[in-house]
């Protein structure tokens, strides 16, 4: 069964996250800032961390992406960053911090699911 | 010469010019000879020389010689004297030609010279070799050229070669115009933003005598346009954050087949958001219409803020078990002249960031009291607190301090809206907060019927008494204070309502200085008298809020009226309801 780790600091969104991705065959774990998810990450290695780019406290997802791509660790996970910000200027910065790819919100939870199908090729 | 009441002779022999007269000798009047010589030179007439011998007797031949002799010694010294009189004459009209001249010259001079100093961009001329001709006062300023001789005398050393290249390229002469640059420099220690117009200067017979170049200070319009950028990402941002849950869960609500708890749980999430946007709309279009228009969404009335202050803290408190709202401290104050409902907001706004930043719970105090001018509403939390760093942005459109949660309940706008409402209400807020051990925010509101204060700080030589006196008559109270140190005692104490500077530009740089540095009067309304040379620096000093500059010269009408503008409340426009 593939994993999946959810970070977003609304609760409503892991929620929403967890409800589109449910109808799927997943392990569904849920973080609400960077710190907690760098800690799950490591401990229960998700095949795809679904990655908001916008939280309070010292890291916002970028950095969480970046470590999570320099930890040996949590490096071979797909990561999908989730934003309300949708210019060219924060996808180029997704890109450069080693996201797989970059999704708007508000966003279509069929169209989530799909892309999640495919990146874990189910 | 003998001049007699004779009638002239002017019959008789003429010899050489000269009439000799025989005179009746033996007759019966017993006059002697006459004589008229005329003292002519050439063309020139300069008078008659007329004798009457006394004696009975003719003129001898000897005297008719001695006559003419003098005549011929005469005429030269007349033609001196008259030349001399003309020599002078000349001399005078020559110089007040002179003096009128000189005159123009120097009114010429006194005119290019205000239009240069009241030019508030900065203007360089300079020659073929991009040597400086001329820089006004603005440009003085902004390359630090100084007039005698020391920092840059070429633009290279002004502002750099890359910079001069691009400003004036070598190619300019071929050119009559040349394209806009924006050019980065250093001025006073800081980052200036320059965009740069050059024109090339020509002499009457075509030939190049070199360039004009404009430099505009760009610096607030780029960050205003940052500013506007920033807020557009940010409200974009805050609007879209809603919509994902509406959008999501709707979605699957709609395509899957959900369980009745689930779908109470989705629909509730719905709900709230939707409440929540709603809200964040609200906000949004209500700051921006403050911003914009201002008094236009504003409805005054007499408002009790002991009444309006209770009423907040009640819905306040049935939001919150954790928090105790103290109310004790609302006494009693004398009516303000305000919008209700917007009053109501501020405090509602203030009491609901004591709430979310005191998440241990605990003691909120709302209070209210009187000074002699103003209403003043005080919240104190024992909170979280906030950094200096913190508090410098507290105004800031969705600025939160400390960003909780992009979760936490609120627009980020709410301290606008307050900073918006009180500044139309003619008032000030200003907030005080130490990490760790809570904040207090104060909104001081202006009490109705009360007249606003203006504090003129400056020296009686600046007229500071007339202006007084101006200020009085439009139903002010004026209070004059001659130093720096006094000025700023008076305004911590009284929070007037304007602050008219009068002092030399020095001073007035100390005294907004050390305004900025006090809470409670880094918010006050300045009105600075100055030159439009000195309007870039006070502006710096004085950044985002209320401050006029008005020249020395203008009247004290014209500073009074301009002060009643400033402090934000159209005393005109205002309608009273009872």
């Amino acid at each position: 069964m593939k994993k999946i780790l959810v970070v977003d600091d609304q609760l409503e969104v892991r929620e929403l996250v967890e409800a589109t991705l449910n109808i799927g065959d997943y392990e569904i774990h849920k973080a609400g800032d960077g710190e907690s998810a760098l800690k799950m990450a490591a401990k229960t290695h998700p095949d795809l961390i679904i990655l908001d780019v916008m939280m309070p406290g010292s890291i916002d997802g970028y950095e969480v992406c970046r470590r999570l791509r320099a930890n040996p660790e949590t490096a071979t996970s797909s990561i999908v960053m989730l934003t309300a910000r949708g210019q060219e200027a924060d996808r180029q910065k997704g890109k450069e911090v080693g996201a797989d790819d970059y999704f708007a919100k508000p966003f279509s939870p069929l169209e989530l699911l799909n892309k999640v199908e495919e990146m874990l090729g189910e | 010469m003998l001049q007699t009441q004779v009638p002239l002779p002017l019959t008789g022999e003429r010899e050489a010019g000269c009439v000799w007269v025989p005179g009746d000798v033996g007759g019966e009047r017993g006059a002697g000879d006459a004589a008229t010589l005329p003292l002519v030179a050439g063309e020139q007439v300069f008078g008659m020389l007329v004798l009457h011998l006394r004696e009975r007797r003719t003129f001898s031949e000897a005297e008719k010689g001695f006559l003419e002799q003098l005549v011929e010694l005469v005429i030269p010294e007349m033609q001196k004297a008259r030349l001399h009189e003309q020599l002078v004459a000349l001399n005078r009209s020559l110089a007040a030609t002179n003096a009128e001249r000189t005159r123009q010259l120097g009114n010429e001079r006194d005119r290019m010279d205000a239009i240069l100093l009241s030019v508030t961009d900065g203007l360089i001329v300079t020659d073929l070799h991009r040597r400086i001709v001329l820089a006004n006062p603005a440009a003085q300023c902004i390359f630090s050229i100084s007039s005698d001789a020391e920092g840059p005398t070429t633009l290279d050393v002004a502002i750099g070669e890359e910079a001069a290249n691009e400003v004036v390229p070598p190619t300019a002469a071929a050119l009559h115009e040349l394209p806009e640059v924006e050019l980065e420099v250093m001025s006073e220690g800081r980052k200036v933003f320059l965009s740069a117009r050059t024109a090339t200067v020509y002499a009457r017979n075509g030939d190049v005598l070199g360039y004009v170049t404009v430099f505009r200070d760009m610096t607030r319009s780029k960050e205003l346009d940052a500013m506007k950028t920033e807020f557009v990402s940010t409200a974009a941002h805050e609007l879209r954050t809603p919509l994902t849950t509406l959008c999501g869960f709707s979605e699957i609500l709609l395509t899957r087949t959900v369980s009745e708890t689930e779908q109470r749980r989705f629909l509730q999430y719905i709900n709230k958001e939707s409440v929540a946007l709603a809200s964040i709309v609200s906000d949004m279009l209500t700051i921006s219409r403050l911003e914009m228009s201002g008094a236009d969404v504003l409805r005054f009335t007499r408002c009790n803020l002991q009444q309006i202050c209770a009423a907040e803290a009640e819905v306040a408190q049935r939001s919150t078990t954790a928090h105790h709202i103290d109310v004790t401290g609302l006494l009693p104050v004398p009516e303000v002249v305000g919008d209700e409902g917007r009053i109501g907001q501020i405090v509602r706004n203030v009491l609901s960031n004591a709430i979310k930043y005191s998440p241990k719970g605990g003691e909120i105090a709302v209070a209210c009291e009187a000074s002699s001018r103003w209403a003043i509403i005080t919240v104190k939390d024992h909170g979280i607190g906030m950094t200096p760093e913190q508090v410098a942005h507290v105004f800031e459109k969705f600025y939160r301090a400390d960003a909780l949660t992009t979760a936490a309940p609120g627009t980020g706008l709410g301290m606008s809206i307050v900073q918006q409402v009180v500044r139309h209400h003619g008032g000030a807020v200003w907030v005080e907060s130490e990490p760790g051990v809570g904040t207090t925010v104060r909104v001081a509101l202006p009490i109705a019927g009360v007249e606003p204060l203006a504090l003129i700080v400056g020296q009686s030589y600046q007229s500071t008494e007339a202006l007084a006196a101006a200020f009085s008559k439009d139903a002010w109270q004026a209070v004059v204070c001659e130093t720096v140190e006094a000025g700023l005692a008076t305004a911590l104490q009284e929070l007037p309502n304007v602050v008219v500077l009068a002092l030399p530009m020095p001073e007035q740089q100390v005294m907004l200085r050390e305004l900025s540095a006090e809470h409670r009067t880094g918010n006050l309304a300045l009105l600075s008298l100055a030159e439009p040379a000195d309007v870039v620096g006070i502006q710096r000093l004085w950044r985002g809020r209320r401050l006029e500059v008005v020249r020395r010269s203008a009247t004290v009408e014209d500073i009074v009226r301009r002060a009643s503008l400033l402090e934000g409340r159209r005393h005109s426009t205002v309608e009273v309801s009872v």
